[in-house]
């Protein structure tokens, strides 16, 4: 397509212009994260697709299943340890 | 085919329409097609299910021109962006009453259950101190009738003694005796229309009380099928039939009240076991209900941008991808239109990495492309060292 020269006339301008952004934005990330080269053969989920276009949601999402975690951690602990607590809330 | 035209119809239609201000037909046609969430993502389904070698490519290029009019009708009916759109229809679930299932039991909230159950038990001492006024009468009557059987018992023996001795005597009777035979004949008349109105009356009440013991069959295995109010309803249909029957009747409707009382006093029991988030969606399945022609109908906002969301998908990019690859046979058109799709997939949606595909860059021929830069470039260079070599030793 980008080697073919009927592709550079009036009605496939924009198809070329496409391609080229796509590839130039693939480059400019893979430079930072070389594992886009193995993402290149699978096909990807909406999800995956935002984790890569946007870090910092990978990141927010991580921080919010670990709060969910010491969450659910805090809510089964009295229940584990019910025996201790009620020594524990006699201190109170 | 005829999908694509009708779509580029109405999009002409809807477009000279806002050109000549004319009549609003085309416009409220849009609205109704585009009015359902189901009808917009129908073209997606489409291209989903498309099979490169089993349908043509005429038409996914038929469906691709639909979803380009279809996106452009979008955005002149709703300029801001927003469009009240209907929800997905869901159908309903249409659950069985299971007798054995107290979670249905549950219908109104527990203060209005609680004042009508005290209703109710009002509405039963009310009945207990009617009836045990009626039963001082039934005390009364029975007395009498107690009476009258004892005086005829002791008649009958009379009667039937003077009758062994008129059978055994064939004589005529004496004055004393005429006497006590008169006597005895109005009497017995007496005591005939007596024992025959008492008869009558306990071959009635036995018959009341099968007709009852029947009905009470019928309401037991009823009430499973009635909520607590009906039930109300039953015992105050039952206590206006017990004031027109005889008093005999109501103390078998104040068993009943008992009773029940205390199938709701069970009910009771079962509802406190029930939690608060049961209730909750129990009100949320009711209000499900309520709602007509076996589904559910919701309306919501619909973002006109996000019309390009479901596109991102493996297969509808894939299939694109196939058609955009043969970019020469197709039309300029055609083209076009896809590489609209995918400019707003993504840039102004942001998924650019949905397209790090191996397959995509072969359709691109970026490998064999910077192959050949690469080539040229080191030929340029390999050049300019040369060049530069030849320059050196020159000067």
């Amino acid at each position: 397509m980008l080697l073919d020269d009927n592709t550079r006339g009036p009605n496939l301008v924009r198809l070329r212009s496409f391609c080229k952004k796509i590839i130039r934005k693939f480059f400019d990330q893979a430079t930072d994260n070389p594992l886009l080269f193995i993402e290149v053969f699978f096909w990807k989920n909406i999800l995956k697709v935002e984790d890569l276009a946007l870090p910092q949601s990978l990141e927010a999402r991580r921080a919010r299943a670990e709060e969910r975690e010491t969450m659910r951690l805090d809510a089964i602990e009295p229940e584990v340890f019910s025996d201790a607590s009620d020594d524990d809330n006699l201190d109170w | 085919m005829v999908i694509k035209e009708i779509t580029h119809a109405l999009y002409e239609a809807v477009h000279n329409n806002d050109a000549d201000e004319g009549s609003d037909k085309p416009y409220k046609l849009a609205r109704e097609i585009f009015y359902d969430a189901e009808n917009i993502d129908l073209h997606v389904k489409l291209i989903k299910l498309y099979l490169p070698y089993r349908n043509t490519p005429q038409h996914l290029v038929n469906l691709v021109h639909c979803v380009h009019y279809s996106m452009k009708i979008l955005n002149t009916l709703a300029p801001n962006g927003q469009l009240v759109v209907l929800g997905k229809r869901r159908k309903k679930v249409v659950r069985k009453k299971n007798p054995y299932n107290p979670d249905w039991l549950v219908e109104d909230e527990l203060g209005e259950e609680i004042n009508g159950e005290n209703e109710g038990l009002l509405r039963l001492e009310e009945k207990v101190g009617n009836n045990a006024a009626d039963d001082r009468e039934d005390d009364i009557v029975d007395s009498d009738l107690k009476q009258g059987q004892e005086t005829e018992l002791a008649q009958e023996d009379v009667h039937g003694a003077e009758l062994g001795k008129e059978s055994e005597g064939n004589t005529l009777p004496l004055d004393a005796e005429a006497e006590s035979v008169l006597v005895a004949s109005s009497t017995e008349a007496k005591i005939e229309s007596e024992r025959n109105s008492s008869e009558e009356k306990e071959e009635e009440n036995k018959e009341r009380e099968i007709t009852e013991a029947k009905s009470e069959e019928v309401t037991e295995e009823l009430d499973f099928d009635l909520t607590i109010e009906n039930q109300e309803k039953k015992s105050e249909v039952s206590g206006n039939e017990v004031k027109s029957k005889d008093s005999s009747e109501e103390v078998l409707n104040e068993e009943e009240g008992e009773e029940n009382s205390s199938k709701k006093k069970k009910k009771k029991k079962k509802k406190s076991n029930l939690s608060e988030a049961d209730l909750a969606l129990m009100q949320l399945q009711e209000e499900d209900d309520d709602m007509d022609d076996g589904y559910t109908q919701n309306e919501r906002w619909f973002n006109v941008n996000n019309y390009v969301l479901p596109f991102a998908h493996q297969t509808v990019i894939q299939n694109l991808s196939q058609l955009l690859a043969r970019y020469d046979r197709n039309s300029a058109e055609t083209t076009a239109f896809i590489v609209h799709i995918f400019d707003a997939l993504a840039f102004e949606k942001k998924l650019h990495p949905l397209f790090y595909q191996l397959s995509l860059f072969q359709v691109f021929e970026t490998v064999r492309f910077f192959t050949f830069i690469h080539i040229y470039f080191n030929h340029l260079i390999f050049k300019c060292f040369n060049y530069s070599f030849i320059l050196l030793y020159t000067f």
